[in-house]
C-alpha cells in the first residue's frame, strides 16, 4: 500500500472516530444548554403565572386545565408537604406530530389564599431532538466530506509531492553499477528527497568507482600475469628448436611447456570468471541454442572420434535466449568438452535439448561422491591433468548470471548434467 | 621483410623480434606510442604488429595513422585484452587481423607471412616449396601439377608447416591452429598425429613423400630443403 494512502488511511480513522467523538460532545453541550434554558423558560413561566393569578380568588376558574402549557390542580395538605418542586420528563401527545413526544415538565406547588396548589409546567423537547438529529446529519455530513477531500488530496499530493521521490526511484531501477555516466539526481525544494538524492548519487559514485577500480584490478591482473607467461612460452618454443636435445630435454621441456600453458589457461579461466561475476557481459542478442549445439557437436568431433565416442544429438525443439553469444558458446562448450574429457572410452555422450533444458549425459568411471561440489571453483571430477578444475564453475557463473538451473545426476555409472532455462 | 613490432613489454618484444630475424625479416622496435607515431611516419614497413595496450596512447590511432599514409603495409593487432569491441574496432580501422595474447610463435608465423603474401602480390602468388605448389586463394594444392584433394582440416594443417618449415612446431600449437580453442583440453593430441598421418597419405598417393617428423613427443618438424 502506498505511504499517502496508508497515512490517509489512519488520518481518516483518527479523525471519524474524534468526530464521531465530537458529535456525541457537541450534542451533549448543546442538549445541556437547551434543558438549561427550558428550565430557565419553566422558572420563567412559573414566575408569570403565579403573577398572573395572584390577584384572582379563584385560580382554576379562570385558567381552564386543558389547551395551555400548564396545568393547575388542589393537592391536599400532606400531599402538598411531600412534594419538592422538581423537573421530569413527560410524554405528551401532539396533535401536529400525531405522536407522543418528549416534553419537559415543571412540578411546583404554592399555596394561594389558604389553598394547597399543584402547579405542572410542560414544554416541548421536539426542538432538542430535531436539533439532535441535525446534528448528526451534519457531523455525518462533515465526516463524508472530509474523507472525500482527503482521497482527493491524497491523490494529487502523490502526483506533486512524490514526484521527485519516484523519478529517482525509476533511475535506481535502471542504474548499473557498470553504467559509465553517473547517477543524476535532481536537487529538489523538499528537503528530505534533497538529502537522499544527494545520499544516493554519493553512494553510486562511490561503488561505481570502487567497480571500475576492481575490474581494472582483475584486468590488469590477468594482464600482467599473461606477459612472463607469453615471453616464458616463447622461449620453450625457441628451446625446442635445438637439434642436439637429449630426449630426457625434450621431456623437461615438453613438461615445462605444459606448465606453462595450463598456468596461460587457468589466468584466462579466472579472468573470464571474474567478468563474468562482475556482469561485464551485458552484449545480448537472440542466441538458437538449437545451432549452437549443433555447432559445438561438430567441434569437438575429433575429440570424440579420439575416443571412440559417438555422440548422439537429439534436438527437440529450438530454444531461442536472449543473453551473450559469447557466454552461451563458452556454455556449450563447457559442458559438451567436459563429458567429452571425462567420459570412458567407446561409448556414447548422449546431448539432449528439450523442454527448455539442455541435458549432457556420459560414462563415468569412478562414483563421484556430492556432485554439486563440482560446480565449485577448483574442484575436479578426475585427476585429469589438464582439468582446470573451473569448467563447470564458468558454466555455474554463466547460469547465475541468467538464472538458470544447473543441475548434476548420478546413476550408475552414468554422468548426467542438465541445465534448465 | 621489413618488420615493425610495437609492443611495450620488452621482454616480449624480445622474443618476438628474435624470433622473428630467425626467420629472415629485418625488424624494428617501438615500446611507446610516441616512438611507434615517429617510425611509422619516418618509415615504411611491409607489415606491422601493434599491442593495442601502449604507453602514451592507444593503438588504434596508430592502425587508423598507418592506414591512412601506409595502405601497401600490413597490420596485425596483437592484444592482451581479447576484447571483442576491441577485435571489431580494428578489423574496421582496417586491421589484417587481430592474434590476441598470448600466442604461439609458430601462428604468428603463419599470420604474418599470410598477410604478407595478400599484400605482396595481390593474393596471385603460389606457395612453391620444393615439388609442391599451394594456390592460397584457391586452396588448392599440387604435387609436380597434379591436384591433391585434401579436407580443410588437412589443408591448414600444411600451410602450418609450410609457413614454419623447418621449425619444430610444438603440438598445442598445431591443435590451436587446426582445432580451434577447443583443442587445448584434450586427453592426448593424438589426434593430430592421426591427422598427420592422413595428411601423408594423400600425398603419397600422389607419389610424394610427405617429411614431417615427430620430435621426441615435443612437435612436429617439416622438413624441405
Amino acid at each position: 500500500m502506498r505511504l499517502l494512502t496508508r497515512s490517509t488511511l489512519i488520518s481518516a480513522l483518527v479523525f471519524l472516530i474524534a468526530l464521531i467523538g465530537s458529535g456525541f460532545y457537541i450534542f451533549d453541550q448543546v442538549s445541556q444548554e437547551v434543558e438549561d434554558e427550558i428550565e430557565e423558560e419553566l422558572q420563567n413561566r412559573k414566575l408569570e403565572i403565579l403573577a398572573s393569578i395572584t390577584n384572582q380568588p379563584n385560580p382554576l376558574a379562570v385558567h381552564p386545565t386543558i389547551a395551555t402549557d400548564f396545568q393547575l390542580d388542589t393537592i391536599s395538605r400532606a400531599a402538598y408537604t411531600t412534594l419538592q418542586e422538581h423537573t421530569e420528563n413527560r410524554s405528551v401527545y401532539e396533535l401536529v406530530e400525531q405522536a407522543y413526544e418528549p416534553h419537559r415538565q415543571l412540578v411546583t406547588k404554592f399555596i394561594h389564599q389558604g389553598v394547597h396548589y399543584r402547579l405542572r409546567i410542560h414544554m416541548s423537547l421536539l426542538d432538542l431532538e430535531d436539533m439532535g438529529e441535525v446534528i448528526a446529519f451534519s457531523t455525518g455530513a462533515v465526516i463524508i466530506g472530509l474523507l472525500v477531500l482527503s482521497f482527493l488530496l491524497n491523490f494529487f499530493l502523490q502526483q506533486q509531492l512524490w514526484q521527485p521521490f519516484y523519478s529517482t526511484l525509476s533511475q535506481l531501477r535502471t542504474f548499473r553499477i557498470d553504467q559509465l555516466d553517473p547517477l543524476r539526481l535532481p536537487e529538489s525544494s523538499v528537503q528530505e528527497f534533497t538529502e537522499l538524492n544527494r545520499t544516493i548519487t554519493n553512494l553510486t559514485i562511490v561503488n561505481q568507482r570502487s567497480y571500475q577500480q576492481q575490474k581494472q584490478f582483475v584486468e590488469n591482473a590477468s594482464h600482467e600475469i599473461q606477459t612472463p607467461l607469453a615471453i616464458a612460452l616463447h622461449q620453450t618454443e625457441e628451446l625446442i628448436q635445438n637439434p642436439a636435445l637429449t630426449p630426457a630435454d625434450a621431456q623437461a621441456l615438453e613438461l615445462l611447456t605444459q606448465q606453462l600453458e595450463r598456468l596461460s589457461a587457468l589466468n584466462k579461466a579466472l579472468l573470464l570468471l571474474s567478468k563474468i561475476d562482475n556482469q561485464q557481459f551485458g552484449d545480448t542478442q537472440l542466441v538458437n541454442l538449437g545451432d549452437l549445439v549443433r555447432q559445438t557437436a561438430d567441434e569437438y568431433e575429433f575429440m570424440a572420434e579420439q575416443k571412440g565416442l559417438r555422440i548422439q544429438l537429439t534436438i527437440q525443439e529450438d530454444i531461442s535466449l536472449a543473453t551473450n553469444y559469447y557466454l552461451m558458446e563458452i556454455l556449450v562448450r563447457n559442458l559438451v568438452r567436459n563429458a567429452l574429457i571425462h567420459s570412458v572410452a567407446e561409448g556414447v555422450i548422449i546431448i539432449q535439448l528439450a523442454n527448455r533444458s539442455l541435458r549432457i549425459e556420459n560414462t563415468m568411471v569412478s562414483t563421484i561422491d556430492r556432485p554439486e561440489t563440482l560446480f565449485g571453483r577448483f574442484i575436479k571430477q578426475s585427476d585429469k591433468p589438464q582439468s582446470l578444475g573451473l569448467g563447470l564453475a564458468i558454466v555455474k557463473s554463466i547460469c547465475d548470471t541468467y538464472q538458470f538451473t544447473p543441475a548434476i545426476t548420478l546413476s550408475t555409472n552414468r554422468f548426467i548434467i542438465s541445465v534448465d532455462f | 621483410m621489413k618488420l615493425l613490432v610495437i609492443e611495450d613489454e620488452p621482454g616480449l618484444s624480445q622474443t618476438i623480434t628474435q624470433f622473428l630475424r630467425s626467420q629472415g625479416h629485418i625488424c624494428e622496435t617501438a615500446t611507446t606510442y610516441q616512438q611507434a607515431q615517429e617510425k611509422i611516419g619516418v618509415y615504411t614497413y611491409d607489415c606491422v604488429l601493434i599491442d593495442l595496450m601502449l604507453p602514451g596512447g592507444n593503438g588504434l590511432d596508430i592502425l587508423s595513422q598507418l592506414k591512412q599514409d601506409h595502405q601497401e603495409t600490413g597490420a596485425i593487432i596483437i592484444s592482451a585484452k581479447d576484447s571483442l569491441d576491441d577485435k571489431l574496432a580494428g578489423l574496421d580501422l582496417g586491421a589484417d587481423d587481430y592474434l590476441p595474447k598470448p600466442f604461439h610463435l609458430a601462428e604468428l608465423n603463419s599470420r604474418i607471412k599470410s598477410i604478407l603474401r595478400r599484400m605482396k602480390f595481390e593474393g596471385s602468388a603460389s606457395i612453391d616449396v620444393g615439388r609442391l605448389r599451394i594456390n592460397p586463394e584457391a586452396r588448392t594444392v599440387f604435387v609436380d601439377d597434379q591436384l591433391v584433394s585434401l579436407n580443410r582440416k588437412e589443408y591448414d594443417l600444411l600451410l602450418l608447416f609450410i609457413a614454419n618449415k623447418n621449425r619444430v612446431i610444438k603440438k598445442s600449437a598445431l591443435a590451436e591452429h587446426v582445432w580451434g580453442d577447443n583443442a587445448d583440453q584434450a586427453d592426448s593430441y593424438d589426434f593430430i598425429y592421426s591427422q598427420i598421418k592422413n595428411l601423408r597419405k594423400r600425398f603419397s598417393q600422389a607419389g610424394y613423400e610427405l617429411d614431417i617428423q615427430t620430435v621426441y613427443g615435443i612437435g612436429y618438424k617439416f622438413s624441405s630443403d
